[in-house]
């Protein structure tokens, strides 16, 4: 090889090197940033078609900072006095990048170069999802492993494998102690935000244990479970100050101080004197044994704030209240393409966040906050991308607004998903093509057709119910009052782009389904460094638990 | 009995599946007014001389075997359709905010799936005030349709007056585990939800 080539190509290995010298801080060696030698600018020459490309440039920069971060990176032990935890239900890989090439379209970008605010987290890895029993798994299974350390068995929560679901008789000598327990007893403030309902598997897996997700309120339990002392999950969530005491005998904690989503109906008597003014319901509770947990929850904070609006919501004093519990919807929250629909209001994720945050932080002591953007697994679920990548998009505002309101040098911030969906992005659409349009391929101005003479989109679906042309229907789960649409239809004058549009599916479903590949983790702030590799999900409770310290607090505390 | 995959494939055998929707369309007056018919919201205890608390018809059509039972009874502002030969029963109930909702019952399996307001159309609401009559007070004893899908003819069988009747009909349903529609895909493991998911469900038509 010639001895010009030869050097050319060393520097290019040792930028390579610079590279790959972020998973191990021992061998870091940052060439990049030493100015050549002079018998190398000839060399440098040879590889300007490299060196002066953009691509090159920003991509020897990003190495260049993670070599300078893994030189300086020291073990985060104990630094985090705040951890917040984004789950976005049903986020899966292909989710992410295809809520990061529609946010750069709106954007008026391209897109494919854009960046959601959790893509520029300096640290990622990945999770494996299954749950013990399961390849493919499900909410309540994953989001025990993320806030226990322990993986268990799908549909069960804050319990281990050990469980038989929905025998109430096997949950006791099973529970597993959450991070927010442990939060909570380390001294810290708690709170959970999610837009499904706040009973739902995902928020419930950080206060309850539960052998069954579904027992929601007193009204979905079996009687014998009833009758075996069990306790729905929406009355767990009240009492879960005293449920907590009760476990670690002589601890005095304050309770979770920020509660938010939806899910009015467990924690209402089935009685319409107790309908909130925007029930949808002629009679908005389930409960049947006549307990108002909204009343129970205020008698416990009697200086707390329980609010149903946007009204409530926008009225409250962050600096004074020491507690909330703000329930806005009878069953989910809407969809961020829907929340204007909503009687009374409903406030966004990043709004939410926002407001929790300015209530958590004024414990000096840090705070635990987990929030989740529960319904981009229900529009995925009802076969519509474009709702589900729009509720992506407003986690990654969400998102953007925690690192906002928070210091990084002493806030960690991860960013997961339970699981995925079957959602995929394919085809071969030309640069900047609509990632909810029709595939236009390179070169081309009109969209390809498929060997089955149609056009197709970039965006399908494995399973589900199939195509719908609903227009600009903001409310993904219309399609339910449909029948299933199975395979392909003719798109030609269809508008793919429109909220209303439900991809195809191949399989015919009621429902699509969860995916069982692996879930993107992206960190930020004091321990994010941990974040590495490809991880079993329950590994994510350990690095929250690292970095903050949070079973050596609680140890501390406890008599 | 229907076997449950009968049951969950054959949405077609809803009787306003029926394409009732071509009466209707031709009867915008009364899609307009569609529950405000008082004998429907109020079961008629205070605006008729008897109340009107259920019905038993039978509906039968041009182009079918079968002909099915359809018993209908009225709670307050809820309507409760109940069809035993397939062991499926449907609560609409119409919303606090005027958008009704349906949870649709399995009898054998004790079950329900619930949908949230504007995910369905009530097309048995306004079926309900045409078999109610002009009046909202008498159930009419024949209504013949002509849709797409032949003759349907609707004929009363028996008019129910025992109101202990009624309300043990809704309360054995209301005693079902409900699920939302839109949760369906996370209960995979259940088995009644894993046939639903497996199988299809036609839920009534929407136009």
């Amino acid at each position: 090889m010639h001895a010009v080539h030869k050097t050319a190509l060393t520097l290019m290995s040792l930028a390579l090197l610079g590279a790959c010298s972020d998973d191990d801080t021992r061998v870091v060696n940052p060439v990049p940033m030493e100015p050549p030698a002079a018998s190398n600018i000839l060399a440098a020459a040879e590889v300007a078609n490299n060196t002066d490309n953009a691509w090159y440039g920003a991509a020897n920069t990003k190495t260049v900072e993670a070599a300078a971060r893994a030189t300086s990176s020291t073990v985060s032990q104990g630094k985090a006095k705040n951890i917040i935890l984004f789950v976005g239900d049903g986020m899966g890989i292909s989710t992410v990048t295809a809520a990061r090439i529609l946010e750069g379209q709106m954007l008026g970008k391209l897109g494919e170069e854009h960046v959601l605010s959790f893509g520029k987290f300096p640290y990622a890895g990945l999770a494996k999802t299954y749950n013990v029993d399961a390849q493919t798994p499900d909410s309540a299974g994953t989001m025990t492993a993320m806030m226990s350390g322990v993986k268990t068995d799908v549909g069960v929560i804050g319990v281990d494998e050990d469980i038989a679901r929905g025998d109430c008789s096997t949950v006791a000598g099973n529970e597993l102690v959450t991070a927010l327990e442990i939060a909570e007893i380390a001294g810290k403030s708690t709170g959970i935000l999610s837009t499904a309902r706040i009973t739902h598997a995902t928020p419930a897996a950080t206060y309850a244990k539960s052998a069954d997700r579904n027992w929601e309120d007193v009204s979905d339990m079996p009687q014998n479970a009833i009758d075996a002392g069990c306790q729905d999950i929406a009355s767990q969530l009240v009492n879960f100050e005293a449920n907590l005491e009760a476990l670690y005998s002589g601890i005095d904690v304050d309770g979770i101080e920020v509660i938010m989503g939806g899910g009015r109906r467990h924690f209402l008597p089935k009685d319409a004197s107790f309908n909130s003014p925007d029930s949808t319901s002629s009679v908005e509770g389930d409960r049947t044994d006549g307990r108002d947990l909204t009343n129970e929850w205020q008698a416990q904070y009697p200086q707390g704030k329980y609010i149903f609006g946007q009204a409530g919501f926008d009225a409250l004093d962050t600096a004074s209240t020491s507690h909330v519990m703000a329930l806005f919807n009878e069953s989910h929250m809407r969809y961020e393409t829907d929340r204007s629909n909503d009687i009374s209001g409903e406030p966004s994720l990043s709004a939410m966040t926002g407001k929790a945050i300015e209530i958590l932080d004024n414990n000096p002591e840090g705070f635990f906050l987990m929030v989740e953007s529960g319904r981009i697994d229900h529009s995925h679920h009802a076969g519509n991308a474009h709702i589900a990548l729009r509720d992506t998009i407003e986690l990654a505002a969400a998102v953007q607004a925690a690192v906002d309101a928070t210091d990084p040098s002493d806030t960690l911030i991860i960013v997961t998903a339970d699981h995925g969906h079957v959602m995929t992005i394919g085809g071969y659409p030309a640069r900047g093509n609509s990632i909810l349009g029709k595939v236009v391929s390179v070169g081309s101005t009109e969209p390809a057709l498929a060997a089955d003479g149609l056009p197709h989109t970039t965006i399908t679906y494995t399973n589900g119910r199939g195509f719908r042309d609903l227009g600009n229907e903001t409310d993904a789960d219309v399609t339910y009052g449909l029948d299933i649409v199975s395979g392909r239809v003719d798109l030609t004058n269809v508008n793919t782009e429109a909220s209303g549009y439900h991809q195809e599916a191949l399989v015919p479903a009621s429902s699509e389904t969860h995916s069982g590949e692996d879930v993107g983790i992206y960190a930020y702030g004091p321990g994010a460094e941990l974040v590495r590799g490809t991880n079993e999900q329950n590994v994510i409770f350990h690095i929250m638990d690292y970095a903050g310290s949070l079973v050596t607090s609680a140890d501390a505390v406890l008599p | 009995m229907k076997s449950m995959n009968q049951k969950l494939a054959g949405g077609s055998m809803m009787p306003w599946r029926l394409h009732f929707y071509r009466v209707s369309t031709c009867l915008p007056l009364v899609v307009a007014l569609w529950w405000l018919a008082p004998a429907v919201s109020a079961g008629n205890d205070r605006t008729c001389a008897q109340p009107i608390v259920g019905a038993q018809y039978t509906l039968s059509q041009q182009n079918a075997k079968a002909t099915v039972t359809v018993d209908i009874f009225l709670r307050r502002t809820e309507m409760l359709w109940v069809f035993p030969d397939l062991a499926v029963a449907e609560l609409w109930d119409p919303g606090a905010s005027g958008r009704p909702k349906l949870t649709r019952y399995f009898d054998d399996h004790q079950r329900g799936i619930e949908y949230q307001p504007e995910e369905v159309e009530a097309e048995p609401a306004r079926l309900a005030f045409m078999l109610l009559g002009p009046d909202g007070c008498r159930w009419v004893e024949q209504l013949v349709f002509a849709g797409e899908a032949g003759r349907q003819t609707w004929t009363l069988k028996d008019v129910v007056k025992d109101k202990n009747a009624v309300a043990a009909a809704f309360t054995q349903r209301e005693r079902y585990l409900t699920v939302d529609y839109a949760d369906i895909g996370d209960n995979e493991t259940d088995e009644f939800f894993r046939s639903t998911i497996h199988l299809g469900f036609k839920a009534p038509h929407r136009h």
